[in-house]
């Protein structure tokens, strides 16, 4: 809320928000529902996520063979209902920080937000389309409390990013456990599957290649009962806490936004100028 | 029937009937970064402050004038902000530009530099002349120009200050600094200079310490009236304890209020009165709600409401009147009587 949010990298706890970039469109449609929707796995732009990653210890008898088999097909059948919320982060590292303020006067540095989490100019470039949507900037502890009050189950981490696609080994005792549970073929079978800890879990949702870095991705997965269903949290006023317009926002869009924001939530404008990024008031 | 002046003039039925008034500005230009509606929004500034002046008046035995906020494109005698939000190399032309001014102009006590930029609440000595920069967020804006000429009001009701030669006018702001770093004031700035600052206003000790309140995203200005006049009585005792203010004579004070057709013999009002403060009241509109009229008969002693009836009361009064000043067409105007 107010003016702390928008401190610079050096300065924000940056544990405290999460960024949420996207369309114009898709601001008004959050903010006019107050809802905010999950989407599918299936619908990320990265081509790896496309399908499940998996690498068996032990495929040496037919019947382990099988088990895998029985595990792919589950989960490519139902990776549909897995869903997704997309967020960034800050991250501040000191000797970045330290070359970015070189040459520039006082001011500037007091000025400048660059390297928070709404201020990535290839976010903005691909998921707010070209600078002419919206970024929020969310409370994360808020985002929490409102999905536990609403009893949707989820795991989440930051994702990790790395060199080239190591492979995750699905150990047999593993296996067995995963071949298990889907074949109990009760409703929590997925939830389950996903939703946990584990080193399967990781390697398939929670890393990318370093080719996405920039990103500084935050994922909350959770899974739905059927593939079409939607998974919504509710009451975006409890955790949205400042919204950011884009650089080539038209000016008309400010009287619109600000009907649909409570009075908790700061509307502002980002400008990127030549030499440092700023945060402006309407 | 315009329900804005009934609106203003229910809030402000004090500095409404009154020509004390000074005039001060705000050095501004598009080039500095603020959006070109900005000397639009020094009405509400500029009310918010009187408002808050009017309130002190209220509480304080002295006059305290009320300020007009004036936006120019060059600096004078009564330019005392200088407001950006640019932080690149034409603002360093800028300042040049001030910095050559400062000289022409020996009767600027101050000059600040107001840089808004988000989320700061700093105050660092200025790369110019300037006698402090001031980094706040854009929500404070209200706060920090009504902070600045809050202080030049009050410094303008003591009648010694308002003699001092203008380099001890210039040195007074570095007084208060030296004051409030002395008494260790909480203050709405955190203080980053290296040597210390020229300037500081009392005012940015007066603001609320709720965490909660000051991160709204709606900040609405708010000020400590009484913490505020304690304050200043205990700077001036401690920097100045042998002067003493003098205020204008009853005639000299009665020439400051807006002219009504003020009968001559006004000042015969006050004559035999004890010193104090009081008030005198005026009858302004003949049509006034009919709720109210038999207490403004009793009041001025009429039998029928008509306009220019007179009646002094004293301050301990004042508040048993105060809804007919706001609803009832009543005006008042302060007399101070040492």
């Amino acid at each position: 809320m107010g003016y702390e949010i928008w401190k610079t990298i050096n300065k924000v706890n940056t544990e405290k928000y999460l960024y949420h970039y996207t369309s114009m469109e898709n601001a008004y449609k959050i903010l006019y529902s107050k809802t905010l929707k999950f989407s599918d796995l299936c619908s990320t732009n990265d081509i790896f996520e496309q399908r499940p990653k998996l690498i068996f210890e032990d495929l040496s008898d037919k019947e382990n063979i099988n088990k895998a088999k029985v595990i792919r097909e589950y989960l490519t059948t139902h990776r549909k209902k897995i869903k997704i919320l997309c967020l960034s982060t800050d991250q501040f590292n000191q000797s970045d920080y330290d070359i970015m303020c070189e040459n520039l006067t006082f001011d500037q540095i007091r000025a400048n937000v660059t390297g928070r989490g709404f201020a990535l100019p290839r976010m903005w470039a691909q998921y707010a389309s070209n600078s002419t949507g919206v970024c929020l900037v969310i409370n994360k502890q808020k985002l929490f409390d409102t999905i536990k009050n609403q009893s949707i189950n989820i795991t989440c981490n930051s994702v990790k990013y790395i060199n080239s696609h190591s492979t995750h080994l699905i150990t047999n005792s593993s296996l067995n456990k995963m071949y298990n549970l889907i074949k109990s073929n009760n409703d929590n079978t997925l939830q389950s599957i996903i939703l946990c800890n584990s080193g399967f879990v990781t390697h398939n949702f929670f890393c990318k290649l370093s080719d996405w870095k920039d990103e500084r991705e935050f994922r909350i997965i959770t899974t739905a009962k059927n593939r079409d269903d939607i998974i919504e949290i509710n009451d975006i006023t409890s955790f949205i806490e400042g919204i950011v317009m884009g650089h080539n926002v038209d000016d008309l869009h400010e009287i619109l936004m600000k009907s649909l924001i409570t009075s908790n939530c700061d509307l502002r404008r980002i400008v990127f100028e030549d030499t440092i990024t700023k945060i402006k008031k309407y | 029937m315009n329900s804005l002046i009934n609106k203003i003039y229910k809030d402000f039925y004090l500095s409404l009937f009154t020509n004390d008034n000074l005039r001060r500005l705000i050095f501004w230009s598009e080039k500095c970064g603020l959006k070109k509606d900005f000397p639009y929004k020094l009405k509400d500034i500029s009310e918010a402050l009187n408002s808050v002046i009017q309130a002190l008046n209220l509480k304080v035995p002295r006059n305290i004038p009320y300020i007009s906020i004036g936006c120019v494109g060059y600096v004078n005698e009564l330019t005392r902000i200088f407001i950006r939000e640019h932080s690149n190399f034409e603002m360093k032309e800028m300042m040049l530009q001030i910095d050559s001014n400062l000289t022409s102009f020996a009767n600027i006590s101050h000059i600040l530099d107001l840089f808004e930029c988000s989320s700061a609440r700093e105050m660092y000595e200025s790369e110019s002349s300037m006698n402090c920069k001031l980094a706040f967020d854009y929500n404070f804006r209200k706060m920090v120009i009504i902070d600045v000429f809050l202080d030049v009001a009050y410094f303008n009701s003591y009648s010694f200050l308002n003699l001092l030669p203008p380099t001890e006018k210039r040195a007074f702001s570095s007084k208060k600094y030296k004051y409030f770093k002395k008494r260790g004031l909480n203050s709405f700035f955190i203080d980053e200079s290296k040597n210390g600052l020229d300037y500081y206003s009392f005012a940015f000790s007066c603001h609320t310490t709720d965490k909660k309140l000051l991160e709204s995203a709606t900040y609405e200005y708010e000020i400590d009236i009484e913490k505020y006049i304690k304050i200043w009585n205990d700077f001036i005792n401690e920097y100045y304890p042998n002067y003493h203010h003098i205020e204008k004579t009853v005639k000299e004070q009665l020439d400051l209020r807006i002219n009504e057709h003020l009968p001559n013999c006004c000042s015969e009002y006050f004559e035999n009165k004890n010193p104090g403060v009081y008030f005198l009241l005026r009858t302004e509109k003949k049509n006034i709600p009919k709720i109210y009229e038999k207490e403004v008969c009793s009041l001025f002693g009429i039998s029928e409401c008509t306009v220019g009836q007179l009646k002094v009361i004293n301050l301990e009064d004042f508040y048993k009147y105060e809804h007919l000043f706001k609803n009832a067409h009543i005006s008042a105007f302060k007399i101070v009587i040492q």
